[in-house]
C-alpha cells in the first residue's frame, strides 16, 4: 500500500524579476505515497501553487529534481511523458483563467475523454459527460452542457474544473484551492466524492488549502505540510499536526482559524506574533525566515542560522531551533 | 455587534426593493434573482451566504450596473443614497454609472484573479482608476496613496506595483484588488469572495483592517462569502440566499445560534471545525434546484426534512420571527437551535 509515488529532492524555483532573482522555493524535500493525501497550508504567496505546478509537470524546477514512479521527470521518454499526462491532473486555483472561454462545457469535458479513450460514440460521450456533471452537482445537466464558462457562477466553474480533472481517471491529482468558491454543504459532498475515488481506485492527492479545518477533514489519514516563504516548516500526520502543533507559525495559524460562531470567533485566544512584517522575497530575513515575527526568537541564534527540517520526537518534522532545544546550547 | 437601535440613526446607503433578474439561456429563462429586498446603512456589514449558483454575484453586480450582458432586470428598484442626492441605479446610463463606480460604490469582483489587464503593470491599474475619476491628481500622489493601501493589506508595495498580474500569487492579486477598491474612498463597497485565496493569518488581519477602515471612513460593506467563519467574524447582518431568493436575514449573533430557515441550519452544520470529527459533518442531501423550469412551492422543499404537502404547493414569503429576523419557511417554528459542539 505505502509504496512511494512521488518524491522531490532539494526542489528549488527561482523567478527572474528584472535584474534580480526571486527565490520562491528553497530546497524542498518530501515524498508522497501512493493513495495518500498530502495537504499543504501556508502563507499567501509562500509557493504552494508553484510547488503544485511543478509536481504536475507544468513548470520546471530551477534546481533539484522530481521523481514520479521512480522516474526523474527531467529524463522521461516520450512514452513516459504521455503516460504521465494521463495519470497526473491539476485543478487550478483560478477557475476564471483555467477554462477555455471559447468552448462549451460539453466540449471542455469531452475533449480529454476522446483523447484518452478513442472510439467513443456520441451517445457514450454524452453519458460520460453527464455522469461527471452529476458527480460535481451541476444539475440539471442540460442546463450546463451548452453553456460557456462565462455563463457560470464562480463555484460552478470550479466544479467544471474538478469534473475535467476526473475525466481521464487520473492516479495523482494536484488540487489547488479547488473548493474555495463552493458552499460548505456542497464542498463536503465534493470532498467525499474525492475520498471515495481514493478508497476505490487508490487516487493520490496533493491538496492545497488555506482552511486547516478542511485539511483536517479531508486528510484525516494523511499528512499536512506547513509552508512559510518557500520552505516547509512543519510536516506531520494531519491529526498530530492539529492536536499537537510544534512550530510557532503552525500554532499561530491554528489559533487564528476563525470559527462559525460569532461569540467564539470574536473572543478566540490567538497565539500572538510579534509582527506583521510584510515578507519580502527580494530581501529575505537571514537565519530562520520566520524569526522577525516569532515570539520565541532567540537573539544570536534564530537570526543567524537557518534551522533545517528535522524529526522531532519521532512523530513529526519541524524546522525550529527552539523546538529542538538548540537554544539552550548557546 | 451593532444593535438595531444604532442602525436606525445612521444614514441609509442602499435600498433594494423587489429586484428580479433573469438570464436568457438556450433552455429558457433562468431566474437568477427573484424578488430580493434589503437595505444597507452606513457602517453596516451585510454578509451574503448561500449555495453556489444561487444568484449572489448576479444580485451584487447589478447594484453597480455591471451584471453580464445577457442579464435582464425584470422588476424592482435599486436606490443608492449619496452624500447629496439619491440615484436609481437601474435607470442610469453606462456613462452615468461610470461616474459613481469606484468613487461612490466600489466592487471587488469574484474574478479578482482575472480583473487585471495582463499586459499592464499593477501601478498603471491604480493610476488609471484614480485618473478616470479625479482630474489633476499627480501620478506621485496616486502612487503614494496606493503604496499605503497595499501595505495596509500586507503586501510588499513596491514589488507589487512593479509586477505584472501573472507574477503575483492568487492571494496577492486578491489583496491588490482589495487595496484598489479603497483608492477613491467609496461609500459602499461590495466584496465578492475576497478571501478565498488567503491564509488564515492574513485573512484575520484583513478582517481587522476592514473593521478599522469601516469605522474610520464609515463605508458600508456588502460581503459575499462561502466561508461561514468569515461571516461570523465580520457580519452585522447575515443574508441567506437559496435559488435566487433571500430566504433568511438576521443579526449575526442570532442567525448562527438560532437559524430559522432549514437551509441556513444545514449550511452551519456542514462547516468543518478543528474539534469536529470526521463523522460529524453532513452535507445537505439532494440536488440543486432548477432555475429554469422552477418547481411550484418552496424551492428547498425537495431537500428539506421539515417539508409537508403545503411546502410543495405554496411558496413561503418572508415573515418576521424576531427582532430584525425574517425567514421564508412555512415551518420555521420547528427548526431547533444549533447545538454547540464541545
Ligand atoms: N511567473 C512568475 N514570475 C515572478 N514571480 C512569480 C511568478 N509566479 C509566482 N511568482 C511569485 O512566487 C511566489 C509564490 O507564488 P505561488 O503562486 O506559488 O504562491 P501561493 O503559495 O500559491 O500563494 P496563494 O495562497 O496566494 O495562492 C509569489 O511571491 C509570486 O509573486
Ligand atoms: N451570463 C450568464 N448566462 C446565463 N446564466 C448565467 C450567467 N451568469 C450566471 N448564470 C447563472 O445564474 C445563476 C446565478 O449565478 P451567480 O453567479 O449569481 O451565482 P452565485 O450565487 O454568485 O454563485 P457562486 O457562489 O458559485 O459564485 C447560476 O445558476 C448561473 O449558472
Ligand atoms: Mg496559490
Ligand atoms: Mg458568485
Amino acid at each position: 500500500m505505502s509504496s512511494e509515488l512521488c518524491r522531490v529532492n532539494n526542489l528549488t524555483r527561482v523567478f527572474n524579476k528584472g535584474a534580480r532573482d526571486v527565490v520562491v522555493l528553497n530546497g524542498l524535500n518530501f515524498s508522497i505515497n501512493e493513495g495518500e493525501t498530502f495537504c499543504v497550508v501556508g502563507e499567501s504567496g509562500c509557493g504552494k501553487s508553484t510547488t503544485g505546478r511543478i509536481l504536475a509537470g507544468l513548470l520546471q524546477p530551477t534546481a533539484g529534481d522530481v521523481w514520479f514512479r521512480g522516474v526523474n521527470l527531467a529524463e522521461r521518454s516520450k512514452k513516459q511523458v504521455k503516460a504521465f499526462r494521463k495519470e497526473v491532473q491539476m485543478i487550478h486555483q483560478d477557475p476564471y483563467a483555467s477554462l477555455n472561454p471559447t468552448r462549451r462545457i460539453f466540449d471542455i469535458l469531452s475533449y480529454p475523454l476522446l483523447r484518452h479513450r478513442r472510439g467513443m460514440d456520441y451517445g457514450e460521450l454524452l453519458e460520460s459527460v453527464s455522469d461527471l456533471l452529476t458527480k460535481v452537482g451541476l444539475t440539471p445537466v442540460e442546463d450546463f452542457l451548452d453553456k460557456y464558462p462565462h455563463q457560470l457562477s464562480g463555484g460552478q466553474r470550479q466544479r467544471v474544473s474538478i469534473a475535467r480533472a476526473l475525466t481521464v481517471d487520473p492516479k495523482f491529482i494536484v488540487v489547488d484551492e479547488a473548493t474555495s468558491m463552493i458552499d460548505t454543504s456542497l464542498k463536503i459532498s465534493l470532498l467525499d466524492t474525492l475520498t471515495k475515488l481514493q478508497t476505490e481506485l487508490g487516487v493520490t492527492y496533493f491538496f492545497i488549502t488555506h482552511d486547516l479545518a478542511l485539511a483536517k477533514h479531508f486528510a484525516w489519514n494523511g499528512r499536512i505540510a506547513v509552508m512559510y516563504l518557500g520552505e516547509i516548516v512543519e510536516l506531520a500526520s494531519a491529526q498530530h499536526l492539529i492536536q499537537a502543533p510544534q512550530h510557532p507559525y503552525t500554532k499561530a495559524l491554528l489559533s487564528a482559524l476563525p470559527e462559525a460562531d460569532p461569540q467564539v470567533t470574536r473572543t478566540k485566544k490567538r497565539f500572538e506574533l510579534t509582527g506583521h512584517e510584510i515578507p519580502s522575497l527580494d530581501n529575505l530575513p537571514t537565519g530562520c525566515k520566520f524569526h522577525p515575527r516569532c515570539p520565541w526568537n532567540v537573539k544570536g541564534l534564530c537570526g543567524v542560522n537557518a534551522p533545517s527540517l528535522q524529526s522531532f520526537n519521532g512523530s513529526c518534522s519541524v524546522a525550529c531551533h527552539v523546538v529542538h532545544g538548540e537554544s539552550h546550547k548557546n | 455587534m451593532q444593535t438595531s437601535v444604532a442602525k436606525q440613526e445612521r444614514p441609509l446607503r442602499l435600498r433594494v426593493s423587489n429586484l428580479s433578474i433573469t438570464y436568457k439561456t438556450h433552455r429558457g429563462i433562468l431566474h437568477a434573482v427573484r424578488n430580493a429586498s434589503f437595505e444597507a446603512w452606513e457602517k453596516e456589514s451585510l454578509v451574503f451566504i448561500g449555495e453556489s449558483g444561487c444568484g449572489k454575484t448576479t444580485l451584487c453586480t447589478s447594484l453597480v450596473g455591471m451584471q453580464p450582458v445577457n442579464a435582464t432586470p425584470i422588476g424592482g428598484t435599486v436606490k443608492y443614497f449619496g452624500e447629496d442626492r439619491e440615484y436609481s441605479i437601474l435607470e442610469m446610463s453606462d456613462k452615468q454609472l461610470a461616474k459613481i463606480r469606484w468613487k461612490d460604490i466600489a466592487m471587488m469582483f469574484q474574478a479578482s484573479q482575472n480583473a487585471f489587464n495582463p499586459v499592464i503593470l499593477m501601478k498603471e491599474h491604480f493610476i488609471d482608476t484614480a485618473q478616470s475619476h479625479l482630474v489633476g491628481q499627480s501620478r506621485k500622489a496616486i502612487l503614494d496613496k496606493s503604496r499605503k493601501l497595499l501595505e495596509l493589506v500586507r503586501l510588499d508595495a513596491d514589488r507589487v506595483l512593479n509586477s505584472y498580474p501573472h507574477e503575483l500569487s492568487g492571494g496577492m492579486k486578491q489583496r491588490a484588488l482589495l487595496a484598489l477598491s479603497f483608492l477613491l474612498d467609496p461609500k459602499v463597497i461590495i466584496f465578492d469572495e475576497p478571501t478565498t485565496a488567503l491564509d488564515v493569518l492574513t485573512q484575520r488581519y484583513i478582517i481587522d483592517i476592514l473593521r478599522d477602515l469601516r469605522d474610520k471612513f464609515s463605508f458600508c460593506m456588502l460581503f459575499i462569502t462561502h466561508d461561514l467563519s468569515v461571516a461570523a467574524e465580520l457580519a452585522d447582518t447575515v443574508v441567506t440566499m437559496y435559488a435566487g431568493q433571500i430566504v433568511e436575514k438576521a443579526p449575526v449573533g442570532e442567525i448562527f445560534s438560532n437559524p430559522k430557515h432549514p437551509y441556513t441550519a444545514g449550511l452551519i452544520q456542514a462547516v468543518p471545525t478543528l474539534s469536529s470529527t470526521h463523522e460529524d459533518l453532513k452535507s445537505i442531501p439532494g440536488s440543486t434546484p432548477d432555475l429554469v423550469d422552477m418547481a411550484a412551492g418552496c424551492q428547498f422543499a425537495p431537500r428539506c426534512k421539515f417539508a409537508t404537502a403545503l411546502c410543495l404547493k405554496e411558496e413561503p414569503q418572508l415573515v418576521e420571527v424576531g427582532p430584525n429576523h425574517v425567514t421564508a419557511c412555512h415551518h420555521h417554528e420547528y427548526i431547533p437551535p444549533i447545538v454547540k459542539k464541545g
